[in-house]
């Protein structure tokens, strides 16, 4: 009897983090005979896009706090005394993490997490209020790497994604300023630092692929999906400043083929080991075909840019030029293609999003490149604009169509 | 359950007062210096308005000193500096830390761009932050030639905290 007790309770707290419906919950105890049986079973669609909007709707909240917070400390402010705004907003973080922390554990899980993203905000807000106090160089890059290092550990201990997604950016801004103040151009090509960011993404989506198997598997389409955003967006620039001339700008170092530059390396061998994971997932049976696809032909794609680059000086405009053109092309539309596929296949929308983002994207830059050349300027924009319109309605209903299925999957 | 949430608060607590000890040090500890200023001004995008600053000190002719061939884009330099007249100038440079003397203090910094002979570095003293209708005051009275010089405090590691600028004779202090 205490075991089923036990069983109920264990249950009814589930329900209140939210890890399932009230629905669900009673459908659950129904079956040892703890409640009566419901009318329906699965979770009302009504119930899952309330929720959606809920999660939206608070997180756009707290990010407008934070912003203001920011903003605030921006101000430089001078009639509240320094050491009252720093003892009012380390406070203000502390209580706004407590009650986050609270809230996440007593029934209303996602106002919780987006007070728990607040707190994120927070910290880097009161970081930079320290480092507005004692003028700390502008703009510095390092002051992003804190506030990483101090909100990134509580994503896993709080399990909350939106301060997960929150490090992400952080990392991603921490690495944008590092290259900016520590790369020295006279001696590292910016197409390296493409590469590099290809490298990163690859890397996040290959953590986002090792966390499947853990505990935190919940995080795992966060990494992944901005991953693909990294390596498809750097890969994206890449192939229009290698298909146009202003790619002769992007090397003007002779650098050669391995760029002078320590970070470019450690990238490298964190995509090299996100790779090799997958593939030896893959060979053990645990992994998913479609994952190890995108991870391999993504990497493939970024060692054709990394080793192809330095060659391009050599063979530009002759045959070989263009054709090294038409297979980077030909490899990142079907990495494109099996982005949607992935999404489809694991039924993750935000994943069928990111791929149709670029296959538009791309289908855009085809466009603007080869027709507006060829024809005259009105046919190619009255052109453009059909193709456009229908292209939207297709793709809309495409979309729809896909999503769907997902959601009936 | 609250030692998760107290274990988890370690995290931004330590790194937070960790940044604010590191310059309390500094703040602390450090000597008073008087440096010369060549100035300029835009925007943080987290920390709002500030003065950018360039010192005297802020180009260098790394050929005039002995160690001055060895240094690289990005590589860490130190200078020793004392007091010459009115403000503080460099001695000599240094590619680690070096022993002082009793009248002399140091600074660290980075080398940036190299244009012939000469070397920006930056000391991590080139930003003064103000509210914004104090930095449209200092910013006409750079223009009219009274933003003269900067106070900063350098520690025993050659650390420096910018605290204060000289305006028209006068001490503009925030904080």
């Amino acid at each position: 009897m205490p075991k089923r007790e036990n069983f109920r309770k264990e249950v009814t707290g589930w329900q209140k983090k939210g890890i399932i419906s009230s629905s669900q919950a009673q459908a659950i105890l129904a079956e040892y005979g703890l409640a009566e049986k419901p009318a329906k079973v699965s979770v009302p669609k009504s119930d899952k896009k309330e929720n959606k909007l809920i999660t939206v709707i608070s997180t756009i909240g707290a990010l407008l706090i934070g912003l203001g917070v920011i903003l605030f400390v921006g101000s430089n402010w001078q009639v509240i005394p320094t050491i009252a705004k720093l003892i009012i907003l380390s406070g203000g973080t502390f209580a706004t993490y407590f009650a986050g922390w609270k809230l996440q554990y007593s029934g209303h899980p996602k106002a919780g997490h987006s007070l728990l993203f607040l707190g994120s905000l927070f910290t880097g807000a009161t970081i930079f209020l320290v480092a507005q106090i004692f003028n700390i160089q502008a703009n510095i890059h390092w002051l992003l790497l804190l506030w990483f290092i101090a909100v990134a550990p509580l994503s896993y201990g709080f399990n909350s994604k939106p301060t997960l997604i929150l490090s992400l950016l952080i990392f991603a801004g921490w690495l944008g300023f590092y290259i900016g103040q520590g790369v020295n151009y006279d001696k590292v090509d910016a197409s390296s630092i493409q590469i590099l960011f290809m490298f990163y993404g690859l890397t996040l989506f290959g953590v986002g692929y090792l966390h499947e198997r853990t505990k935190f598997n919940f995080f795992s389409r966060a990494f992944q999906g901005f991953g693909m955003l990294f390596t498809l967006s750097t890969l994206y620039v890449f192939l229009i400043s290698v298909s146009e001339s202003w790619n002769s700008y992007f090397r003007v170092t002779n650098q050669g083929l391995f760029p002078p530059f320590w970070l470019f390396y450690v990238f490298f061998i964190t995509a090299l080991i996100s790779v090799s994971a997958s593939v030896f997932y893959m060979h053990r049976g645990k992994g998913k075909i479609h994952e190890v696809a995108w991870n391999l032909l993504a990497f493939l794609s970024v060692l054709a840019a990394w080793f192809g680059n330095p060659l391009l000086p050599n063979i530009a405009s002759t045959g070989a030029y263009w054709g090294y053109v038409i297979i980077f092309h030909s490899i990142f539309f079907a990495l494109v293609l099996l982005t949607i596929f992935s999404g489809y296949h694991q039924g993750i929308s935000s994943y069928v999003n990111i791929g149709l983002l670029f296959f538009v994207l791309y289908i855009l830059y085809l466009y603007f490149t080869t027709f507006v050349k060829y024809l005259p300027k009105s046919l190619a924009f009255i052109i453009g604009g059909i193709i456009l319109l229908a292209g939207g309605w297709f793709l809309e209903n495409k979309r729809r169509e896909i999503i769907q299925q997902i959601e009936r999957k | 359950m609250y030692k998760k949430f107290l274990l988890m608060m370690a995290f931004p607590v330590i790194v937070i007062s960790g940044l604010l000890a590191f310059k309390l040090f500094t703040v602390v500890t450090g000597e008073d210096i008087v440096l010369e200023t060549r100035p300029v001004d835009p925007i943080d995008l987290f920390r709002g308005r500030y003065v950018a600053l360039r010192y005297q000190i802020s180009e260098l002719n790394l050929d005039g000193y002995p160690a001055g061939g060895s240094f690289q884009y990005g590589d860490t330099i130190y200078a020793t500096l004392s007091k010459k007249d009115e403000y503080w100038d460099i001695d000599n440079i240094f590619n680690k830390k070096p022993s002082l003397a009793d009248n002399q203090v140091c600074l660290r910094g980075t080398v940036r761009y190299s244009y012939g002979s000469t070397s920006p570095i930056d000391w991590g003293i080139e930003s003064f932050f103000l509210p914004e209708d104090k930095a449209k005051e200092v910013e006409s009275q750079r223009w009219a030639g009274n933003l003269t010089s900067a106070v900063v405090t350098v520690d025993q590691f050659c650390n420096p905290v910018l605290k204060s600028l000289i305006v028209g004779g006068e001490t503009v202090t925030i904080n």
